[in-house]
């Protein structure tokens, strides 16, 4: 369930498909440029209800460390 | 501090050897390689360069020595006390391509923490991508500048008024003259600078003298309304019209209440098709008083911001200050910069 919500944000912010997500970094696609990152960031603390620290924003560097960010904020996915 | 940062980027001022490497990341990575701080070496070094180092700082990644990200600034006095002298950003500036996000957002904390200016004013915000940062990151506020004008007589060449509004304030009582400054020694006999250094931002007297009798591309108007208020001024010209931008205030701002028949005078006897001011944290009751409406942000009146080239639309200003009891003008920060220099 969360994986689904994850990956549904991913693809929606950054306009990408599923394919692209594994292996997916930040500047990796054009459209995970820092605007894309903010508003992924965005994305995800509404859907999971949750308030990123700076330090979790700035390392939030790639689709797999962001699933270890997240799991700090008892999201686990 | 110690962040993801610096693991791969070194921050600090930048040496006056890099300029040349910083014109060369601007035409790079501006958006436009024509931009004057991109060609103009001689200007570039006017605006940031008064001092030994560029007052500029630099993100270097620590990997290849190459600059990640540049953050200029006006410093508003001659000598940096932290603390106690004000400051403006200029541009801001980021290479898309580095690998850590929001790297220019993490400069600018940086030069805040390391300069701890007592106030700061960051005009020129994008709404889209450093708009959001600053209230996340830096939990500050941005804000619109509120625009206000008088038309004159005659409108149309430069501004569009479709409907003309009149302050329907009533003028103050006591109506003071607007007195030409030719020099800084005239103005500094007339304006008592000592009384101001409180008020936020202060510019010094090295601050004034450079950036407004002595720029090297425009030439400015300084009015003075008794011993507590300058404007500084500029004309703009297009199609054998003439209009008048306030483009800062110094000492007291609310003294423009007194100047409404001033104003108009100056209006009439130039033929200024309008006078008109951007600013932040005016008494909207002293702005009336002397005559001035608001240009709002949908209205159908245009009053122009950019000249150089000329655009007949209204634009809005956004502006990051840390705190509210910090004035903002156009000229502050580099929003009153030209683009084009006429050889």
């Amino acid at each position: 369930m969360n994986l689904e919500k994850y990956d549904e944000i991913f693809m929606e912010a950054l306009e990408l498909t599923k394919d692209q997500l594994d292996g997916l970094e930040y500047q990796g696609v054009s459209s995970w440029d820092s605007v894309g990152h903010m508003n992924l960031i965005g994305e995800i603390e509404d859907a999971f209800n949750i308030e990123m620290e700076t330090d979790d924003v700035i390392a939030f560097s790639s689709y797999e460390k962001g699933k270890e960010i997240l799991s700090k904020y008892g999201v686990e996915i | 501090m110690g962040n993801r940062y610096d693991e791969e980027y070194e921050f600090r001022l930048a040496y006056d050897y890099e300029v040349p490497k910083i014109m060369e990341f601007i035409k790079k990575y501006w958006g436009n390689p024509k931009h004057i701080l991109a060609t103009n070496e001689s200007f570039f070094r006017y605006e940031y360069c008064p001092f030994a180092r560029p007052n500029i700082y630099l993100a270097i990644n620590k990997a290849n020595g190459e600059i990640a990200a540049m953050h200029c600034m006006y410093f508003y006095s001659k000598e940096y006390v932290r603390g106690q002298t004000d400051m403006a950003t200029g541009m801001l500036l980021a290479n898309p391509t580095v690998r850590v996000p929001f790297i220019g957002i993490e400069l600018h904390k940086r030069v805040l923490l390391d300069l701890k200016p007592r106030s700061y004013i960051a005009p020129g915000i994008d709404m889209k991508t450093s708009a959001p940062l600053i209230k996340r990151f830096l939990k500050h506020k941005v804000e619109r500048m509120r625009h206000f004008y008088i038309a004159g007589n005659d409108t149309g060449k430069i501004s569009r008024i479709v409907k003309k509004v009149h302050s329907n304030a009533k003028k103050n009582d006591t109506q003071l003259d607007l007195v030409l400054f030719n020099t800084a020694d005239e103005m500094y006999k007339q304006f008592c600078d000592e009384r101001f250094k409180e008020r936020r931002p202060y510019k010094d007297r090295w601050y004034v003298e450079r950036r407004y009798f002595n720029h090297p591309v425009y030439k400015y108007y300084m009015y003075g309304i008794a011993d507590s208020t300058v404007f500084v001024c500029k004309e703009v010209k297009r199609n054998k019209a003439k209009a008048l931008r306030i483009l800062d205030i110094l000492g007291d701002p609310s003294a423009i209440k007194y100047v409404g028949d001033a104003l108009e005078k100056l209006i009439n006897d130039n033929e200024y098709e309008y006078i008109d001011l951007y600013e932040q944290k005016m008494n909207d009751e002293d702005l009336l008083a002397a005559g001035f409406v608001e240009r709002l942000e949908d209205d159908v009146n245009i009053i122009p911001n950019y000249f150089e080239p000329f655009v007949q639309e209204n634009k809005e200003i956004w502006v990051n200050r840390r705190d509210d009891e910090t004035f903002c003008f156009k000229a502050d920060g580099d929003q009153d910069r030209p683009s084009i220099i006429n050889n």
